[in-house]
């Protein structure tokens, strides 16, 4: 699949462009100009109804281009570079309308946001059933660094591409580790679970928009086999991680609510980044393992006098207080678990 | 349309085909061995196994299916109807000698009634059938079982390639005679998503360099 920044896609658009500035273009230009119009006037945004105009348009846009003088005797390739321009510009235009412009889209994002954020303080690999050969941390951050960058475009197909390209790295890892150990290549049983782990890892912005634009605006007749295979997958990934829990994670239950509690606790005090909004600037919070040499910043109290707190750091004391408790009650349980006594533990660390 | 140069002569009808089946009862080796089958008359390397597509032809009708491969572990479960649900076929693969893997089957014939198009042939594929070393391998029950959901049951191994064309060959039949069947007719492709040309099928990346 092609880069969506390639030279050969700005090509096309730039061609789009260049076409339908010519005079001989003028009526198409027209019909492109009105349909904005009429979508801008339609009132409030609704993005399953501006999906069905859209295709709509696309759709009567191919006919007119496939009878249009400027494209007589065109291959059907340079009549889809031309439909590819018209999905840009179109998209571009009326993105402010069409992504994420309910309350609700932007709630969803939010939300799933915020539960991957949680999720990333404790899902490893195992707890999704990815078997140890397929560990690969540098395939992974590859994988993380495609999907993140979802929000740098603004078009379905520039959007989509990212996935892609998130998938085929993925694959080629699934490829290399098949040839390299001579073993049957991995389908599904072991694709999907990689995916699902990039997206926690990766915490795509706007998770939700994003796939919801892509499924209405990208081109109906271009979001077929492979392409949709690989969206579908992704939408997946979305669905899994918005009804996780101790099951699907191979953890008791209470075991799960553990976690994801400490982990709000954690991220309270963190000053824990929201999800950035569309443009460059995406989260990578995910990709910071958890370092040794952090405590000044965790617990910034150890030298601070009781009587010079402020009520508000009293409260920040209180919550790191919990926060500690919930740790150390985890930690307990597992020495526990691993019959190793606490005490002697302690009292083995010299310092 | 009039001036325009007109399609290739041969568009082929398509079709969605999702596999089902528990983890690692061996659905990716079965369907890989169907797919690039050295007998096939156009041998493509593969280099994915999750989405696989294959071209047949049936009475004269070039098909080319879609297979949509899924995650059949059981904590994926849930996430099976955003794969089946607008599939033409569903391909069901239990391990013969796990009978675990058949009730996980017959769990997901169940969500199929309900959830998938009414019209979805389905096909159950026993498989591995080369472990049991016993002359008589018992399918009797899942082939009642089979018949009773309207489904073909067949004994397939990936390892020794046995069963497998027969039972894409009777899906691919199956669906050709619903879709004639249908008000669509065979001029439709899919209802939807239109005509996928076999000339037209985008470049996959160039295939491994082996032996480098």
């Amino acid at each position: 699949m092609e880069s969506p920044t390639s030279p050969a896609s700005r090509l096309d658009f730039y061609d789009f462009i260049g076409r339908m500035r010519r005079p001989a273009a003028a009526d198409l230009f027209h019909s492109i100009r009105s349909f904005l119009a009429s979508l801008s006037q339609a009132g409030e945004p609704n993005a399953e109804v501006d999906g069905g105009r859209v295709q709509t348009f696309f759709a009567e846009m191919e006919t007119a281009i496939r009878d249009h003088p400027l494209w007589a005797n065109a291959t059907n390739q340079e009549i889809d570079n031309a439909l590819e321009g018209l999905e840009k510009y179109i998209m571009t235009k009326l993105f402010d309308r069409a992504f994420a412009s309910s309350a609700e889209d932007v709630k969803s994002d939010i939300e799933i946001s915020e539960k991957i954020g949680l999720l990333q303080h404790f899902v490893r690999p195992h707890h999704l059933d990815i078997p140890k050969l397929l560990h690969n941390e540098a395939a992974w951050l590859l994988a993380v660094k495609e999907l993140q960058k979802i929000n740098s475009f603004k078009s379905p197909r520039e959007k989509l591409s990212c996935i892609m390209s998130c998938c085929q790295v993925i694959n080629n890892l699934l490829l290399n580790v098949s040839m390299s150990n001579d073993r049957t290549l991995s389908g599904a049983d072991d694709f999907l679970p990689i995916l699902i782990y990039i997206t926690i890892k990766a915490n795509p912005p706007q998770l939700h928009s994003n796939l919801k634009f892509i499924q209405l605006f990208r081109r109906e007749t271009r979001l077929i086999s492979e392409v949709e295979y690989y969206l579908t997958n992704l939408i997946s990934a979305k669905m899994f991680i918005m009804n996780v829990n101790g099951h699907s994670l191979s953890m008791e239950e209470s075991v799960f609510q553990t976690h994801m509690e400490s982990a709000r606790l954690g991220n309270h005090t963190s000053v824990a980044s929201t999800s950035s909004s569309q443009g460059l600037g995406t989260s990578t919070t995910g990709l910071n393992e958890e370092s040794g040499d952090t405590e000044g910043l965790k617990f910034p109290f150890m030298d601070s006098e009781t009587e010079s707190l402020t009520p508000a750091e009293v409260k920040q004391l209180h919550e790191l207080y919990r926060q500690v408790v919930t740790r150390y009650m985890l930690l307990s349980k597992a020495l526990r678990k691993l019959s190793v006594d606490e005490d002697q533990l302690l009292n083995s660390v010299d310092d | 349309m009039g001036s325009k140069p007109p399609p290739p002569p041969q568009p082929s009808v398509s079709f969605k085909l999702v596999l089902l089946g528990d983890g690692r009862v061996g659905k990716t080796s079965l369907v890989l061995r169907y797919v690039n089958d050295v007998f096939s008359d156009k041998q493509e390397a593969t280099v994915q196994a999750s989405y696989l597509t294959k071209r047949l032809v049936v009475e004269g009708v070039p098909i080319m299916l879609s297979i949509w491969d899924t995650a059949g572990q059981e904590k994926f479960h849930a996430l099976g109807p955003i794969y089946y649900r607008d599939a033409d076929a569903a391909l069901l693969v239990y391990d013969i000698t796990d009978n675990d893997t058949f009730l996980r089957v017959t769990k997901w014939v169940k969500e199929l009634k309900q959830m998938a198009n009414k019209d979805i042939v389905m096909a159950i594929a026993a498989n591995k059938s080369d472990l049991v070393r016993s002359k008589h391998i018992d399918t009797n029950e899942a082939a009642s079982y089979a018949e009773s959901i309207g489904a073909t049951l067949f004994v397939t191994s990936a390892k020794a390639g046995t069963g497998i064309d027969d039972i894409f060959s009777d899906i691919a039949k199956r669906l050709l005679e619903k879709r004639k069947n249908s008000s669509d007719g065979l001029s439709l492709a899919h209802p939807k998503k239109g005509i996928l040309i076999v000339d037209d099928e985008p470049e996959k990346e160039p295939p491994p360099k082996c032996c480098s």
